[in-house]
């Protein structure tokens, strides 16, 4: 054969060839494996103390991130947790960065201890295992590398704080310009530091280099390396590929079935002045010209405050220090809005991004709304807590870390949003066993591994996350067969709870149809689709005042003429004649663009009903 | 089993003369992986090695 086809013998020598190249790879790798050569990074180690074996988190993990030539790397607190969880333990992992680590203050204030305070305060009859696998300056990339390491550790909570390092965070991510590449390069990074011939080759390659000075400090030396326009390519990219690691940590996550808690990112604007402007004038610095800046306000000279204000303005209209002096100058003259406009502007053009802009959070708000994660909005939190929402050095230490106070409530919202999502009980209640769990609620299809989530799906299905009773689990079949397909991925939530929605209104079950109209409500309540339904069953059931009550909580977020007819038959119902001819009124307006969006026979009950609104409010007779 | 010495030996043959397919993988890797630790991620300059 090979003498007839020597290009085919040709081809099988040359991909052996090549092969054996790879071998001789692998022959070396595990070749210094055996002789103990660097190191493997595990995420934790098995000790065993008083015959039961725990494992203990290696502390120096976080140096996979590090360049090999720096010491003073952040290394993880020591932690230790059981081998053999009980069903009653209650495990959460903490990752994230400086945050969740409580930079600046030493071991008392950090999410953990006071989370363990927390749990300890309300009574929570719980075994709390919290482990805290934060590390200063950490990127997602570094967050999402952590948490692959995590289902074997069987995590049944996972609190996430990250976004706030993209920039200049550890790992060093690749400053190559393009969205892909950069994704790309970072990855193959880390994925390389755990290769034994990658730490013997940069142990060659350092002996040969000269030590930087500079580089001793990890973050120093980057700090400078990292100015960043606005919406500039870069920082486009950084968000996207900062969304790309949330959506491979969401994959993780959902395939082992740990349920995420994720916050979004707060910062002090109005206390701290912007790090970088861009200055046509390249001598000039931001902390030169502000030095002045002060003096002025401390002598009350508003005069002579504004005169210098309006001098910068025309040397360097551009830069953030201008409107961060005009945002204190305007909280001066009590002109808040606009202060609070400058600040933010101040903030968005500074060429540091250690403060995180909004933009950051509404993406995170967006993902975990997609995603159904639980959500924390410590922004908002703080923003109550501030003047008008110039949030200051009352509730930070400096431009991102919070104070004590700060942390305590940073900790409390998580506390809650467990409490409110009632996850240690669910976490209790779990312990039915299988056989007992089977007998009750007879099933087919489901082995002893996802019993928990397909309890969980019916119960989410049927009461979102709010409510947890065990009677729950025993509803009709065609729940049943709908959790079942959000288990195994042939159906979003959002979908099963529309198909459950139509199901029941095709019965003619009103009510149990209503439920899963609250339940999509909770979740998804900009879904024009699933509003008009529900409108359209109160409308039915002439329940009018609901009508109005859910125009009043969603004001502003619909427009569509069918809503404003129903709005106007409410209204006009409960003998609101003004307001009934307003939404008629809107009604006509939005069917001028939109024909279609009323049946013919609507069309004609409208404008019935709109001359008789004009009558009862008396402009025609 | 003479069969199979003799496809050996017309691979070690055949190894002596085209040595790119043992050594090129191994030397690109070897230049990936310095580059890599020199520049610490920074790819920039990755063009001009390859």
């Amino acid at each position: 054969m090979n003498k007839k086809h020597p290009h085919l013998k040709n081809s099988i020598f040359d991909f052996a060839l090549i092969a054996f190249s790879i071998s001789i790879l692998f022959l070396i790798e595990y070749f210094l494996q055996l002789v103990g050569f660097g190191e493997s990074y595990p995420l934790a180690n098995i000790v065993e103390k008083n015959n039961v074996k725990y494992y203990m988190v290696n502390e120096n993990f976080p140096k996979k991130y590090f360049s090999n030539n720096i010491q003073n790397y952040p290394k993880f607190r020591k932690s230790f947790f059981k081998v053999k969880k009980d069903s009653n333990d209650f495990r959460i992992f903490v990752v994230g960065g400086n945050i969740v680590n409580g930079v600046p203050y030493d071991e008392s204030i950090n999410f953990s201890s006071i989370f363990k305070y927390l749990t300890k305060k309300y009574n929570r009859n719980i075994d709390l295992e919290i482990i805290d696998l934060s590390i200063n300056s950490i990127n997602s990339y570094g967050v999402k590398d952590i948490i692959k390491y995590l289902p074997k550790y069987k995590p049944d909570l996972l609190i996430l704080n990250t976004g706030y390092n993209e920039f200049f965070g550890i790992p060093n991510s690749s400053k190559i310009n393009n969205f892909h590449l950069e994704y790309f390069f970072t990855k193959s990074f880390i994925f390389f530091r755990k290769f034994r011939i990658y730490q013997l080759t940069e142990k060659i390659v350092n002996f040969f280099q000269e030590q930087n000075v500079d580089k001793i400090n990890y973050l120093q030396a980057d700090y400078y390396d990292n100015r960043v326009d606005y919406k500039s390519g870069k920082y486009i990219n950084k968000r996207k590929n900062f969304l790309r690691n949330l959506y491979k940590i969401e994959d993780i996550t959902n395939r082992y079935h740990i349920p995420v808690i994720i916050s979004n990112l707060s910062a002090n604007i109005s206390s701290i002045p912007p790090f970088h402007s861009e200055f046509n004038d390249e001598e000039l610095t931001d902390i030169e010209l502000y030095r002045n800046f002060p003096n002025y306000l401390i002598q009350d000279d508003k005069t002579q405050a504004e005169d210098w204000l309006q001098d910068l303005k025309s040397w360097e209209p551009q830069s953030a220090i201008y409107y961060y002096c005009k945002a204190i100058l305007d909280k001066k003259n009590n002109q808040i809005e606009s202060s609070l406009k400058n600040y933010t502007i101040a903030i968005r053009i500074d060429k540091f991004h250690f403060r995180p802009l909004q933009d950051w959070n509404f993406a995170i708000k967006n993902f975990a709304n997609e995603k159904e994660w639980m959500f924390v909005n410590i922004d908002s939190v703080y923003d109550d807590l501030t003047f008008h929402k110039l949030k200051c050095d009352n509730i930070f230490i400096d431009h991102i870390h919070p104070n004590i106070k700060g942390y305590w409530l940073f900790v409390k919202e998580h506390f809650n949003v467990i409490e409110k999502n009632k996850l240690f009980s669910i976490k209790k209640n779990n312990k039915l066993s299988f056989n007992e769990f089977t007998k009750k609620y007879p099933l087919t299809n489901f082995t002893k591994s996802n019993q928990a989530v397909y309890a969980k799906a019916i119960r989410k299905l049927i009461y979102g996350n709010n409510i947890y009773k065990d009677e729950y689990l025993a509803q009709g079949s065609i729940v049943k067969k709908f959790a079942y397909q959000n288990i195994n991925k042939n159906i979003s939530w959002l979908k099963a709870n529309e198909e459950l929605l139509d199901h029941y209104y095709k019965k003619g079950d009103d009510q149990e149809a209503l439920k899963y109209f609250k339940n999509i409500q909770t979740t998804y309540s900009y879904n024009l689709k699933n509003y008009l339904k529900g409108i359209l069953i109160y409308y039915e059931n002439e329940q009018w005042r609901k009508i109005i009550q859910l125009k009043e909580e969603s004001s502003g977020t619909f427009e569509h003429a069918k809503l404003f007819y129903y709005y106007g038959v409410a209204y006009y119902q409960i003998e609101n004649y003004e307001r009934s001819f307003n939404c008629f009124k809107r009604a006509e307006i939005l069917l001028e663009t939109n024909p279609h969006q009323l049946s013919d026979s609507e069309k004609t009950k409208l404008y019935k009903y709109y001359g008789k609104s004009l009558e009862k409010i008396g402009k025609i007779e | 089993m003479k069969m199979k010495i003799k496809i050996l030996i017309e691979l070690f043959h055949y190894s002596n003369k085209h040595k790119k397919f043992i050594f090129a993988p191994l030397i690109l890797l070897t230049i990936f992986l310095i580059w890599l630790i020199i520049n610490e991620s920074n790819f920039i300059i990755l063009p001009f090695f390859f």
